[in-house]
């Protein structure tokens, strides 16, 4: 068989491989139950979270530890909007993710001067103070037991509220971001981002040598990871049906960090393996810890395996199928 | 209260959590320049010095043998850190931000660890000396903070005094200032990097200690002061010690201001946010070197 037709059978499974997992997952709730539908809510929801910082960590090489409060403020944001000022509840979503774009980008162009450690106690501060401020802007906030009982999310008058109605906006809202994500990294703004990626071996000074203006992609990257958290943060508001500072802490941001570096943050498909493994070892610990075990086992068990893939597979579980042998997206030959 | 008196208060009080945020920064700040990792379980060394002391004085403990066993535990557990997952050949090998985030990683085991063994209920301790608040005035100092400020400077006696005169100290200082000429002469960075993170376990758990009688402790507190050590170390400049001291006493007083002068809700916030803005301004540290 010639390179060419190996390659179009190669696009042609691929499609197939697609198109079946596709139909798998948008058949899923027909055979699953609830319980099933919420883990997968939740890690879809993390993953839009890691996914923008698997964009900015994996291919800008930033580190940001703030997604925890981008994460809040777009939810904070959609809640306030459709509970204070009657907005309707898309609206309020959409509006949490632009008004977080915005925050971002004022913040951002401060942060971003900096880079490595600094830059992350930065964020990492900024997260603090965030969920600090949550819980004392009473007013705005209903400080510490936050906020409940706000409008949710309706098509028409059919509200939102089966776990299944959930299910298929994150697979949807997921499934559009990682085709966002994707494009972006195949595009000239990938190619820059790449270039600036400190952790691949990219360098500032080389990339600005050839004319990429790294502040701004840098800048544009942070703002895009911001507004994926937002996004995330006003489903999860509604779907949880209330929000409260506890559900965005500092350690919310490392744990993020934790999710992506688990599923390997050069590749997209990183920010779902991380989210997904975490969420699943919590659950199976959920299950032991009704039998009596107190509950600071998930964060036990949990650390010592971030510890061990950090020692075995610093580049995530994404690397394992490359280190095993296979060859991916690379083309050419084997 | 005259103005005077409650300034005088507030100046206090701030120089005294200014005081324990500077012994955390030291220790980051150690381990940092002999070894170029940011310790992100430094602040849980100071969560377990306290959780230790008070557990021990439950128990029954005296409050010198409390203090002792804690500070001693606190500095083998720093130690087993080290040897168990910092020193193994693939460190040579992995980046810095891996080395960071398994000491990351590390503090979420241990704040785990210890919600395991002493679950939710915050731990207290009390004054060392057992003597009511001293008065100045109208001013009230609760009478821990004789002992806070001695605790700091005791520390910085005796760091001054490792790194000018002992073998040890030299050592460490070689390995920050010049590694590659401390090696030339025999120093090996693998123990000096030891030593710092037994110096950094110490001065955690000594912070921890010196504190819990003023602000209590329970399993989660390790983060934030992790986070405020970092600041405050960062935002003086890291690579001196009186950089650090100059930044903690920074961060209390802020803190401390905007509780006596705002509203004590937005001390943390404040503090924050302030150190925040000057680390932007100033990312090498506001004191010139």
């Amino acid at each position: 068989m010639s390179r060419g037709q190996r390659n179009r059978q190669r696009s042609w499974q691929k499609l197939g491989a697609g198109v079946a997992v596709g139909l798998f997952l948008l058949l899923l709730p027909l055979w699953v139950s609830s319980y099933i539908q919420s883990i997968l809510i939740f890690i879809g929801l993390y993953s839009m979270v890691t996914l923008g910082l698997c964009l900015l960590m994996g291919y800008a090489g930033q580190i940001s530890l703030g997604q925890s409060a981008f994460f809040g403020i777009g939810g904070y944001t959609t809640v306030i909007l459709s509970l204070k000022c009657g907005v309707w509840p898309w609206g309020s979503l959409a509006a949490g993710a632009f008004l977080t774009g915005v925050v971002a980008y004022v913040l951002g162009k401060p942060f971003l001067r900096l880079t490595g450690f600094p830059l992350a106690v930065v964020t990492v501060a900024f997260a603090m103070l965030i969920a600090i401020l949550a819980g004392r802007l009473d007013f705005l906030t209903g400080g510490h037991d936050g906020l409940t009982n706000f409008p949710r999310l309706s098509i028409g008058t059919w509200e939102l509220t089966k776990d299944f109605h959930y299910y298929y906006l994150v697979l949807a809202a997921l499934s559009l971001l990682f085709l966002f994500s994707k494009n972006l990294v195949r595009s000239k703004i990938g190619r820059a981002m790449r270039a600036v990626d400190l952790f691949a071996g990219g360098s500032e000074t080389a990339a600005q040598s050839v004319g990429v203006n790294t502040s701004e992609i840098k800048l544009k990257i942070f703002v895009i990871a911001a507004v994926y958290a937002a996004v995330a943060g006003g489903i999860y508001a509604n779907y949880i049906g209330n929000i409260h500072p506890g559900s965005f802490s500092a350690w919310w941001s490392i744990l993020f960090v934790a999710m992506i570096v688990i599923g390997g943050s050069g590749n997209l498909w990183g920010a779902i393996i991380g989210p997904a493994l975490y969420i699943s070892i919590r659950e199976s610990i959920s299950q032991f810890t009704r039998g009596g075990i107190p509950a600071g086992w998930e964060s036990v068990i949990f650390g010592m395996i971030l510890v061990t893939i950090l020692i075995l597979l610093p580049g995530g579980i994404a690397e394992l199928p490359r280190k095993l042998g296979f060859r991916g997206d690379e083309g050419g030959d084997p | 209260m005259t103005i005077g008196e409650q300034i005088g208060q507030v100046i206090i009080s701030g120089l005294t959590m200014g005081s324990i945020y500077a012994i955390i920064g030291i220790g980051l700040a150690v381990t940092y320049n002999v070894t170029r990792i940011f310790n992100f379980c430094q602040g849980e060394f100071v969560m377990i010095g306290g959780m230790l002391s008070a557990s021990f004085y439950s128990l029954g403990l005296s409050l010198p043998l409390s203090i002792g066993l804690a500070i001693g535990i606190t500095a083998i557990i720093g130690a087993a850190i080290w040897l168990l997952f910092l020193n193994r050949p693939f460190a040579r090998h992995s980046s810095l931000v891996t080395l960071i985030l398994i000491t990351v990683a590390l503090s979420i085991v241990v704040s785990g660890g210890v919600y395991i063994g002493w679950g939710t209920p915050f731990r207290e301790l009390p004054s060392f000396a057992n003597i009511s608040p001293i008065r100045l005035g109208e001013m009230i100092i609760d009478p821990q903070v004789p002992w806070i400020w001695g605790g700091l400077l005791a520390l910085v006696v005796g760091l001054t005094f490792l790194f000018d005169h002992t073998l040890l100290g030299k050592g460490l200082r070689a390995c920050s200032e010049q590694p590659i000429g401390a090696r030339l002469t025999g120093i090996n960075p693998r123990s000096m990097a030891f030593f710092s993170f037994i110096l950094a376990s110490l001065t955690g758990s000594i912070a921890g200690v010196l504190v819990i009688p003023l602000t209590m402790t329970s399993f989660g507190v390790g983060l934030g002061y992790s986070i405020k050590g970092l600041l405050a170390a960062m935002v003086g400049g890291i690579t001196k010690i009186h950089g650090v001291i100059v930044g903690g006493m920074i961060l209390g007083l802020v803190e401390s201001l905007a509780g006596g002068f705002i509203s004590s809700t937005y001390m943390d916030a404040a503090g924050l946010a302030v150190l925040i803005i000057l680390l932007l301004y100033r990312p090498e540290g506001i004191l010139r070197n």
